[in-house]
């Protein structure tokens, strides 16, 4: 008997099994879609958490009492000085194991809200907000100071002035940071299986664990993490389209000048005529 | 302890009394004094560095004092009311400050602009936020201050899509919309193309003829000649010398004044 016959008798697939892997990623199994949706609102949510704790650390930084600005700059010293993975553990585990908190499953309406889940999404907010913390400080830093002295001038209260034109400004700086950060948000909820919550990538363990078809399922998870970020990066250019100066805002290129690489500016006709080709060249 | 100069003069529209101002160890402003009456118009001049628009930003609380008083409206701007006027000053809440700033315009000399609003929002944003004035009834009100600095026409642009001048131009229409008793200026015309000039300096004139009073800090020797009551020299951190504009460009008392108005008249 070859190596071979021994594993094909005893149940091993030899090679890729592509209809595992189409089935897989074309009709999931319900279990398979919980888990993705688990994924998708616990990153929402955490992120959506994280982005207004980080604001409010931001602010306790510029804050001109002293006791706030050394608070803010401890949590963000904390919180990105250690891994998320640790941070996980020791919020749904350590804290249950030491006997200080044990995240007990809600009931709110008809909706049961998990203690594994409260507990994933607090720790990705509160992981997220210290990231987040130093997206606003470093957008807001960037901003002309003489901003901020205008509103003043004119009477406005440093609330107002935050609210009014330092933000709305510090927001288009914000959202390319933002963007990126939601993609790891989408990435990093595989880190909550160590904790035994049913998202996508746990679920794709449990699948994998019944199946033996490690490379297939984890390529459909891979698939599924990509349309993820995919979707979203299409989400986010469109938000920094719409938030971009009207003044200075660049059509969007269409489809085919995308792929042809052609459109306004790159264009290879007409090249002697456009006075700004001659001015790119020095 | 007797202080050292006599009181702030509370009922000029801004009385200065012995300003030190200090960055660090260096003393910018050293011991500024000056009166600015009801309609009248300053302008100051003075080598750079000599302290003046320090002074200026210190009108309005943009820089903290760290010896002496300003009054404004005989009130101080960002501090508490201090009994003999020699105790150290001691900042006022942001709130309150924010409040005693309502009635003084400030230009500066990059305009400071809002990039993300509109010419016609940007003069009617502080008084809809600051002074709670109905959207609509505001917006009507920048639209004639913008027609008043012939800018009614580029009500929708941003600042972006403006010129210098006319940024500008939008920047005093801004200040003019809190209905300020007191324009203080800081070198309005230096950020700006020369052929630009004109168009703000026409405005400024106009605002002269209705009244307002004005402190100017600037260059332009044209319009201190003939829109100027006083002219004031300022120079290393204190009031050299002050007259009429006509005595200090023809015979000033001082030969720092004749040396400083030669070299910017010649470089204009």
């Amino acid at each position: 008997m070859t190596h071979a016959t021994v594993l094909a008798e005893a149940g091993q697939p030899a090679g890729f099994d592509w209809p595992f892997f189409w089935h897989y990623l074309f009709s999931p199994s319900g279990v398979f879609l919980d888990g993705l949706w688990r994924t998708v609102y616990i990153s929402v949510i955490a992120q959506l958490l994280g982005v207004l704790l980080g604001f409010a650390v931001a602010l306790a930084q510029r804050s001109r009492f002293a006791p706030l600005r050394w608070g803010g700059r401890t949590y963000v010293w904390l919180i990105r000085g250690t891994p998320l993975l640790v941070q996980l553990v020791l919020v749904y585990n350590g804290l249950a194991a030491a006997g200080v908190y044990r995240f007990a499953d809600l009931q709110v309406g008809g909706l049961v809200f998990l203690g594994v889940v409260q507990a994933a999404i607090l720790t990705l907010a509160v992981n997220e907000a210290a990231y987040m913390a130093e997206i606003f400080r470093a957008a807001l830093d960037a901003i002309d100071p003489g901003q901020a002295e205008a509103a003043q001038a004119l009477g406005m209260t440093p609330a107002m002035t935050m609210r009014v034109v330092l933000l709305p400004q510090a927001i288009r700086i914000i959202v390319p940071p933002l963007g990126n950060e939601f993609n790891l948000m989408m990435k990093s909820t595989s880190l909550l299986s160590v904790i035994g919550l049913q998202e996508m990538f746990l679920t794709a363990q449990s699948i994998n664990s019944a199946t033996f078809k490690t490379f297939e399922i984890f390529l459909v998870v891979a698939c599924y993490y990509l349309a993820l970020t995919t979707v979203w990066s299409f989400v986010q250019r469109f938000i920094e389209r719409r938030l971009a100066d009207p003044g200075q805002v660049i059509a969007a290129p269409s489809l085919r000048e995308r792929f042809a690489g052609g459109g306004p500016g790159r264009s290879t006709t007409g090249r002697e005529d456009s006075p700004l080709v001659g001015k790119e060249a020095h | 302890m007797e202080p050292i100069t006599s009181p702030a003069d509370a009922s000029a529209v801004m009385s200065a009394r012995g300003v030190v101002k200090r960055f660090g160890a260096v003393r910018v402003l050293n011991g500024v004094s000056m009166d600015v009456r009801a309609r009248e118009v300053v302008v100051v001049v003075g080598p750079s560095g000599s302290g003046k628009t320090t002074f200026l930003r210190c009108l309005n609380h943009l820089e903290r004092i760290d010896e002496g008083e300003i009054l404004v409206h005989g009130r101080p701007v960002g501090h508490r009311p201090r009994p003999t006027g020699s105790e150290p000053p001691v900042e006022e809440r942001p709130k309150v400050v924010a409040h005693r700033r309502r009635n003084i315009g400030f230009v500066f000399q990059r305009f400071n602009l809002f990039p993300h609003l509109t010419a016609l929002d940007n003069v009617a944003v502080a008084p809809t936020k600051v002074l709670g004035t109905p959207k609509a009834q505001a917006r009507e009100q920048a639209q004639d201050l913008l027609a008043r600095v012939g800018l009614g026409h580029k009500a929708s642009s941003r600042p972006s899509a403006l010129s210098g001048g006319q940024q500008q131009r939008v920047a005093i229409a801004r200040a003019l919309a809190m209905k300020p008793e007191l324009m203080l200026f800081d070198e309005p015309t230096s950020a700006l193309d020369p052929e630009m000039v004109g168009e703000v300096i026409a405005v400024m004139k106009e605002l002269v003829d209705d009244g307002m009073t004005m402190i100017v800090v600037t260059h332009e020797m044209g319009f201190a000649r003939s829109a100027a009551d006083r002219l004031v020299m300022f120079d290393q951190g204190a009031v050299l010398e002050e007259g009429p504009p006509e005595r200090l460009m023809t015979d000033p008392a001082h030969e720092r004044t004749w040396a400083f108005l030669r070299r910017i008249n010649e470089g204009g």
